[in-house]
């Protein structure tokens, strides 16, 4: 286990060939749809609540914080655009991405180590089940897919919070909100925001099947994954995202660097 | 793919040769031979730790050899190729020490879950064999819609075992089935191994601490210490060993013999 920490050239072989395998789950995915759907449900539905507590939230916060640096320039009408653009390219994804991984990578990566150290993964290749097909293709998919749209619920939720805000408790012009918002968030930044989300679906449902995949086979093994795999999702997702900020050209006509 | 002989049918069932494995610098199996003779229930003995679960698990094909071959009905186990260890493993069944029952299906779904993914049957027909499967190893329809969690310890090995055998494969391997069992529940599984071993002429291979039990059922014992086997043969021949760990590994069921 501490080869993981000491070699990351190992780390990464092993989870390549992990992901090769699960696109070759592909295969049998047709098989496979009444499990995805029902991890669909777990990964993406069943956030819906934590989701829309985390956007309320950040979307408040977002919309106070915000108003106080635009009112000292005397620029508040641009309060609607300054909080879609912040939630849609950055904060909703991000958000999302580590609160999914909190409680959907967590519990993916606990149950599949539950199922390595009880020897359920050794019995179902006995019983000539590939476990990359029957457990992790369907995991992935379903992760990887209900990111962006629970990014964009994300972003809905956190606008309509900072439109609270900035009307009822900061008094400024709920119309110039929404216009503004309206006029400054295109498709640039939708786009940028949903290759996000997908990508942090991505590591999230990734990471948590790897880790519950290569869990050691004691007591503590079960702990020890899901901790590596929300660690490690977030590490992964804060650093991709800067990556993606700064490297990848959305707006051509845009480019900063 | 080494193609099976035509007379691989009259030689053993598994055949181990050279077989070396280590960890690290432990080195557990030192060019350890078995043959596992057809159709027999077969009983491998040995302390903790000597590498009897390792080589179930070199057997089915989850662990690979460092050395030597592992010979299946005739077929020489080849790790680089997929479909030969696919192949080989179809004839083969495992029971697990705590029978490995997926825990989000219930008895019904554990039971089919082999014939769901490999055989394409209606509803009916699942239900049949469910139901003769579960009979089989003295269970019914009853506990069908039961969750793994609902089971007693000795239920769940039962459905295991059903499981296990649903593919009707023909070499059943068993890894310590009735360790942490009461007395009577580990007569029953015992008896069950026999029963289901003798009903579907299977050749089986049991791995056991009760020496007791093994010298009542078992037709064929290997001992294997320090990475090699000391012993193979029929449960009588211990007593007539020459080699002092065998004999002292065995000591105790012999006074248990004599005494009455
Ligand atoms: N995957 C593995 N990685 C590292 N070491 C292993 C692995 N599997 C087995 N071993 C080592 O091999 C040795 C034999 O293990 P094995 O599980 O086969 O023992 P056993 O004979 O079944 O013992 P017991 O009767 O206690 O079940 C042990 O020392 C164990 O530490
Ligand atoms: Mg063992």
């Amino acid at each position: 286990m501490l080869s993981f920490a000491i070699s990351p050239i190992t780390f990464l072989g092993k989870l390549s060939i992990f992901i090769w395998n699960s696109v070759l789950g592909l295969k049998r995915f047709h098989k496979r749809i009444p499990i995805f759907f029902q991890q669909f449900d777990f990964i993406g539905v069943q956030s819906i609540t934590v989701v829309t507590f985390s956007a309320i939230f950040i979307g408040s916060v977002l919309a106070f914080q915000t108003y106080v640096a635009l009112h000292y320039f005397g620029m508040d009408g641009y309060l609607g655009s300054s909080v879609g653009i912040a939630l849609m390219r950055e904060l909703a994804p991000v958000f999302c991405g580590i609160m999914v991984a909190g409680r959907a990578g967590a519990a993916i990566a606990a149950e599949i180590a539950t199922m390595r150290v009880t020897e359920q993964i050794d019995a179902m290749e006995a019983l000539g089940t590939d476990p990359h097909d029957y457990l992790m293709t369907p995991r992935i998919l379903a992760g990887t897919l209900s990111l962006p749209l629970l990014c964009i619920y994300f972003t809905v939720i956190g606008c309509a919070a900072g439109y609270f805000i900035a009307t009822v408790v900061l008094s400024t012009d709920g119309a110039v909100y929404w216009q503004q918002l309206g006029w400054a968030v295109d498709f640039n930044d939708v786009w940028q925001g949903l290759s996000k989300a997908f990508i942090f679906g991505f590591f999230l449902s990734v990471l948590g099947c790897f880790y519950g995949y290569h869990a050691g086979s004691n007591a503590e093994s079960v702990g020890v994954a899901t901790n590596k795999a929300v660690v490690t999702t977030a590490l992964w997702i804060l650093f991709s995202d800067y990556i993606l900020t700064a490297y990848l050209p959305y707006d051509p006509s845009n480019i900063i660097l | 793919m080494t193609q099976a002989t035509s007379s691989y049918k009259d030689g053993p069932a598994i055949s181990v040769k050279g077989l070396e494995k280590g960890f690290g610098k432990f080195q557990i199996h030192k060019g350890l031979d078995l043959d596992i003779p057809r159709g027999k229930v077969t009983y491998i003995m040995g302390g903790s730790g000597c590498g009897k679960s390792l080589l179930l698990k070199q057997v089915m094909g989850f662990i690979r050899p460092d050395k030597g071959t592992i010979q299946v009905n005739g077929q020489i186990m080849d790790h680089k190729d997929q479909k030969n260890l696919h192949e080989i493993r179809k004839n083969m069944g495992i029971l697990f020490q705590h029978g490995a029952l997926f825990d989000s299906l219930n008895v019904y779904n554990n039971v089919c879950f082999s014939l769901k993914e490999h055989l394409n049957l209606s509803k009916k027909e699942l239900d049949e064999n469910v139901e003769n499967l579960l009979e089989s190893v003295g269970l019914s329809m009853e506990h069908s819609l039961k969750m793994p969690s609902e089971l007693s310890g000795g239920q769940r090995k039962r459905v295991a075992l059903a499981r296990a055998i649903a593919l009707k494969p023909s070499i059943m391997m068993y890894d310590e089935p009735t360790t942490g069992l009461d007395p009577i529940t580990t007569m029953m599984v015992t008896n069950l191994i026999k029963d289901v071993s003798s009903r579907h002429n299977l050749t089986s291979i049991v791995i056991s601490h009760d020496t007791h039990v093994v010298f009542t059922v078992a037709e064929q014992i290997a001992f294997i210490k320090d990475g090699v086997v000391r012993y193979a043969g029929p449960p009588k021949g211990v007593f007539k060993s020459h080699d002092p760990d065998v004999r002292e590994f065995y000591s105790l069921e012999e006074r248990y013999n004599t005494e009455d």
